[in-house]
């Protein structure tokens, strides 16, 4: 199973170190951390092969986190369970960043080793591993101590407010009975040029961060007009899902019929469900149509054009938008539509790109971008302007 | 970070005491601060082992944790730790019992082993699920440490009946044990009763327990049909899980149980198709990365399953490369001639895409290549997009597209003579990657007598040889420049000659010298005979062997679910090579040789396929076949061949054909071209190929100059000309990228002496470099100013 787990520093230093099976001659954090530079610390693999050992780690709020082991085990298995003790550490430690672990460095121990015995996954339940754990968090700015005491009125909760730490039962310290369900969705859109749809993708998750003192048994009931399914033809109204994957002890039985989801929600953050929806079931929030037109025979003219599609009183903030212009391109010159200050465009020789900035983007604007540029060298542009909307994070509160 | 020093901490934790529960928790856990960091602290062992009898449980545990990392390092001073450890096994507190046996069980070290069974013995049986718990993995630590002492014992017994415990982490802790101790054996024993009552209790077990039992399910055989239903009825929750590791270890099952249902298989990887999908879409890249490679791997056993969801295998801008080269894979096993127009279009917007890493870029022409020979019907469509690639003259997508175009080219050889005609776009000397040297030399080499400038451009690589460093390209060389020398003899002679003479003094690498020997050698034995080898027909291609990894997937599925399939091949192949390796420097004991043998050849197989790509060419000729029929020659020939050379060798076993050109010259020689004129120079000059080559070689009196053109040069043939209406007759010609290479000769009137010169024009800065040779020093001045009035400002 595992052999050895390590949290390390984005230098390499190891910050958490546990060897359970003491089989591992060589300097595995070495070897990560030289990978890492090989790569120049771009992404690759979470998991590589070397002298006998998988090596196989996930980098997460700038730190990495690596087991290593001997044996062919399930790759999934693994990094499900990485993510699994990422979360536990954030439940107890209320976040997770290097200040943190090096402060806490016994609480992570106590909760590394109630986790895994012998390189075993043990309890990764929030509620369960309390009671063996004896430490209390060291939180380090002091931010954090005055978020704590702050007191919350009822309607504005700031992000800030499930990002804090379960305490221990040996604590003293008051407990919140408040429940916090994020509902997060990323959008992945692409666009033809006259704004048709090529493919769309939503992906969303339902994340509860559970504080309330008393086990209860929770019953969801999602909107009426929720459908799931692959659907081919025609869509009628309401919400259309192509898939839902729920929590292991959730009672999802009801779901499909009902629009019900039970269970007991366990202590701590856990995620709930994952839904998926694609193609024409999306409600796209921004459309983008763009051209491209050869004014003279150097002067080529990019217009990009963003319509939201969201109501008046829903505004994005902030919202950007990029695209690279060739290399040989020395200026490019912006002109905007809207004259208001919430907007800005420049071109960004550095990385090629012209960059256009809204503070805020109200719902139901459309903005309009034209850029010029000499295109002296001989270009053919079959299509390289992608143009993929990125949704940051939807969050609601429910309380 | 300043180093600290063990001894500080010494002093601190003498100096702390006991009873300022905060001082002494804060200098523990600064000592395991220091541990962690790789600082060796066990010098402290005697200081931290007397703090042990703390009933601070915070402090015990880090006292606990230091003595897990050092014990193996100072067993006789762990006694003193044994005592305390024992109490706490007793302890009224089960955490503190609990604990106390982790730890006691983690000091492996066999002088300790007497102090181990009885505490876990008793903890096996106590009342508290915490210690029971922790007794079970203890079990395998013993097992580990001596084996006899759990193997045939009472432990085992007891293992299979803590299988029914009430505590559900016992019971997964169990089978994980037996399945520990008894590996040797297959694991854990199972039947139809333990395999039921286990599933039925799937809902109590942590989603890790699930994976477990399900990992055990997959080993399962059914007694039945129906069983088999029930059990996947069972699992079908599993399936529809958040956690992708779940889902995948019930697809695991479910694929086990169909294994010989074939009629059900199809069924099966339906219900698969959409909970993969949305796993392999969610947010954490890693997560989706393995179940994408799962899915890639179905896809290549059932392609049809997903063909309708191709879109969904579309890259997002913000997906890492490693997603996206797996996503790409994806695509290209999901296209039919339904999509392939799309998926071709989608794949080449990831090529021009500059968001996209030149690595993604140029693994989009790849896989391109991969759709292409898998559908060859829509060549032509692709080949035009790839020229379109060549035109943007980028030099790693021009790389690519060459490397994968000898592919293309070799089942669709039409396609040669528009990549010929493309060719002026390449610029030859950005092509760096030896695989795109190789396949562009392997196209001149096959497809040549058609393309007028094929011989140059394979000089401009001969020219390079010294500074080449792959032994790959340099094997292609030698291969093409044969082939293209019995289609166009005059021109290719002389650079045969003189890449023979180089290939056969490299020592770099055996085969390209030894290759060289062997034609060197076909070449003088018999012509007609040599042509025939050479030029032998190839029967038309319709798949390549190493796209035939069918074998290799099948293989995998069987290791479906583990790293086996992230890594692409069977765990068999990737463990081996650190046995190798071990082998190498470790020097084992050569114990078992049966299995070595069985290595060797996996690891032939695994580096055919590591090497597919560059060895192409292996089905027409294997270089290593070639090689040792190549020493036979040498030995039967050797003799008679080496007559005349015999003074000049040494110990050198090899003949070299340095000195024998005129062999080579006498195959061929070219008409002479004759024209009318007078001046300095004779009318009429007459050389052949060989005795220019001979002349350029030996003639020590040269010249080199640059001059700057006065007009620019529109066109090769009206240069030529000008230069032969000058008494300056051209011997070889040709344009490489930027460069006109002329090779000319004149006469000195009234004598025998010639004049040698290798004019290079570079076309786009109008210079024009030439090195002039002759065997008349003092002609030599009167010439160039003749060649300066005449060719450059004229």
């Amino acid at each position: 199973m595992i052999s050895q787990f390590f949290i390390l520093s984005p230098r390499g230093n190891r910050l958490i170190a546990r060897d359970f099976l003491h089989e591992i001659k060589e300097n595995s954090t070495e070897i990560l951390f030289n990978k890492l530079e090989e790569e120049n610390f771009r992404e690759f693999l979470p998991a590589f092969h070397q002298n006998g050992t998988n090596f196989i780690f996930i980098p997460d709020s700038d730190l990495y986190f690596l087991a290593t082991s001997k044996s062919n085990i399930s790759s999934s298995f693994i990094i499900d369970f990485l993510n699994r003790i990422i979360t536990s550490i954030k439940d107890f430690c209320g976040r997770i960043d290097e200040d943190i672990v090096i402060n806490n460095g016994p609480l992570i121990y106590e909760l590394i080793d109630e986790i895994i015995d012998y390189g075993f996954p043990q309890n990764t339940e929030t509620e369960s591993l309390r009671k063996y754990i004896w430490n209390t968090v060291v939180l380090t700015s002091n931010e954090d101590k005055k978020h704590q005491k702050t007191k919350r009125t009822q309607s504005i909760v700031s992000r800030k407010a499930s990002k804090k730490p379960i305490p221990n039962i040996y604590s003293s310290e008051k407990e919140y009975n408040e429940i916090f369900f994020d509902i997060l969705e990323d959008i992945s859109v692409s666009f033809s040029n006259d704004g048709t749809l090529i493919a769309g993708q939503l992906n969303g998750r339902v994340r509860v961060k559970n504080f309330l003192s008393k086990i209860t048994l929770l019953t969801i009931q999602m909107n009426d007009d929720l459908h799931i399914g692959e659907f081919k033809n025609q869509l009628g109204p309401g919400i259309h899902i192509s898939d839902a994957l729920f929590y292991s002890k959730c009672d999802s039985s009801e779901f499909e019929s009902e629009g019900i989801l039970k269970l007991v929600p366990p202590k701590g953050e856990f995620e709930l469900m994952k839904y998926r929806m694609s193609g024409n079931s999306i409600d796209i929030p921004y459309r983008i149509f763009t051209s491209m037109e050869e004014i003279d025979k150097n002067q080529l003219e990019i217009t990009v054009k963003i319509n939201s599609e969201y109501p008046e009183s829903i505004v994005a903030i902030p919202a950007q938008v990029c695209f690279k212009i060739p290399e040989y391109v020395l200026s490019v010159n912006c002109f905007l539509s809207g004259n208001d200050h919430y907007q800005k465009a420049k071109f960004d020789k550095q990385t090629n790109q012209v960059i256009w900035d809204f503070q805020r983007f109200n719902g139901g604007r459309h903005e309009t971008l034209r850029t010029a540029f000499d295109e002296s060298k001989v270009f053919n542009p079959t299509r390289w302007i992608r143009k993929v909307t990125k949704s940051k994070s939807y969050i609601a509160w429910l309380q | 970070m300043s180093k600290p020093d063990p001894y500080d901490y010494r002093q601190l934790l003498q100096s702390t005491s006991s009873n300022d529960l905060t001082k002494r928790r804060d200098v523990l856990q600064k000592i395991i601060g220091a541990m962690t960091l790789g600082v060796d602290v066990s010098s402290l062992f005697t200081d931290v082992v007397s703090a042990c009898q703390t009933t601070d449980i915070v402090q015990k545990k880090m006292i606990y944790l230091y003595l897990a990392t050092y014990a193996r390092k100072k067993p006789s001073l762990s006694l003193l730790a044994i005592n305390t450890l024992h109490n706490d096994c007793n302890n009224s507190d089960p955490m503190i019992r609990g604990l106390a046996l982790r730890s006691l069980s983690s000091l492996q070290h066999p002088k300790l082993i007497e102090y181990l069974p009885t505490p876990i013995r008793a903890g096996l049986v106590d009342k508290a699920a915490y210690v029971r718990r922790v007794a079970v993995i203890s079990t395998i630590k013993l097992y580990k440490i001596k084996e006899t002492l759990v193997k045939g014992s009472d432990i085992i017994t007891k293992l299979y009946e803590m299988l029914r415990d009430i505590d559900a982490q016992v019971v997964i802790n169990s089978i994980v044990a037996l399945n520990e101790i008894l590996m040797d054996e297959g694991g854990m024993s199972l039947n139809r009763q333990i395999m039921i009552h286990l599933l039925n209790r799937l809902d109590d077990f942590t989603e890790w327990g699930k994976i477990i039992v399900l990992q055990l399910a997959a080993k399962y055989a059914p007694e039945s049909e129906q069983e088999c239903f029930d059990i996947m009825n069972l699992l079908e929750n599993s399936l529809q899980n958040v956690n992708s590791a779940l889902s995948l270890a019930a697809a695991k099952v479910f694929l086990n149980m169909t294994e010989d249902l074939p009629q059900l298989k199809q069924q099966i990887y339906e219900r698969l198709k959409i909970p993969l999908l949305t796993l392999s879409l969610g947010s954490h890249k890693e997560s989706s990365f393995s179940v994408l490679k799962h899915i890639f791997l179905i896809a290549t056993q059932f392609p049809t399953i997903w063909q309708d969801d191709f879109k969904k295998f579309y890259l997002r801008m913000n997906d890492p490369d490693y997603t996206k080269k797996i996503k790409m894979d994806i695509l290209s096993v999901l296209t039919t001639q339904k999509n392939f127009k799309e998926i071709i279009v989608e794949l080449s917007h990831y090529v021009t895409d500059p968001n996209n890493s030149p690595e993604i870029a140029k693994y989009g022409i790849t896989v391109i290549g991969r759709i292409t020979i898998k559908l060859p019907l829509w060549t032509d469509i692709v080949v035009v997009q790839l020229f379109s690639f060549i035109e943007l003259e980028i030099s790693y997508l021009t790389e690519s597209v060459l490397s994968i175009l000898k592919d293309i080219i070799r089942i669709h050889p039409d396609s040669a003579q528009e990549f010929f005609n493309e060719f002026k776009r390449i610029d030859i000397q950005t092509i760096k990657d030896p695989e795109a040297k190789a396949s562009l030399i392997w196209m001149l080499g096959e497809f040549g007598q058609n393309f007028l400038d094929a011989p140059y451009v394979l000089e401009a690589f001969v020219e390079d040889y010294k500074s080449e460093q792959s032994y790959f390209v340099k094997i292609q060389l030698l291969n093409a420049l044969m082939k293209l020398f019995f289609k166009r003899p005059p021109e290719c002679q002389k650079i045969l000659g003189k890449l023979l003479d180089l290939a056969t003094n490299d020592f770099s690498h055996v085969d390209v010298h030894d290759k060289a020997i062997f034609y060197y050698r076909l070449l003088s034995t018999d012509f007609e005979k040599a042509k025939k080898i050479v030029l032998s027909q190839k029967e038309e291609l319709r798949n390549f062997v190493e796209e035939d990894l069918t074998e290799l997937h099948e293989k995998l599925m069987f290791e479906f679910n583990t790293l086996s399939v992230i890594y692409g091949k069977p765990y068999d192949q990737i463990n081996l090579q650190k046995k190798k390796i071990e082998d190498e420097y470790e020097d084992d004991e050569d114990e078992d040789e049966d299995e070595d043998e069985d290595e060797d050849e996996n690891e032939d197989e695994n580096s055919n396929e590591n090497e597919n790509e560059n060895e192409n060419e292996n089905s027409n000729e294997n270089s290593n076949e070639d090689s040792s029929e190549d020493d036979n020659l040498l030995q039967n020939q050797n003799q008679n061949l080496n007559q005349n050379q015999n003074q000049n060798q040494n110990q050198n076993q090899f003949v070299s054909p340095t000195k024998k050109q005129d062999l080579l010259g006498d195959l061929y020689s070219e008409p002479p071209k004759k024209t009318t004129q007078e001046h300095i120079l004779e009318k009429v000059a007459e050389i052949n190929p060989q005795s220019y080559q001979q002349k350029w070689v030996n003639i020590q009196n040269q010249k080199t100059h640059k001059f700057q053109l006065q007009s620019k040069i529109q066109n090769k043939s009206d240069f030529e000309k000008k230069l032969i209406s000058n008494r300056i007759f051209v011997m070889a010609s040709g344009v490489v990228g930027n460069q006109l290479k002329i090779y000319t000769y004149s006469q000195k009137s009234q004598t025998n002496y010639f004049v040698l010169i290798e004019i290079i024009v570079d076309l786009n800065q109008n210079f024009l470099n030439a090195t002039f040779k002759s065997e008349d020093k003092s002609f030599l001045l009167l010439f160039i100013d003749y060649f300066q009035k005449n060719i450059v400002s004229n």
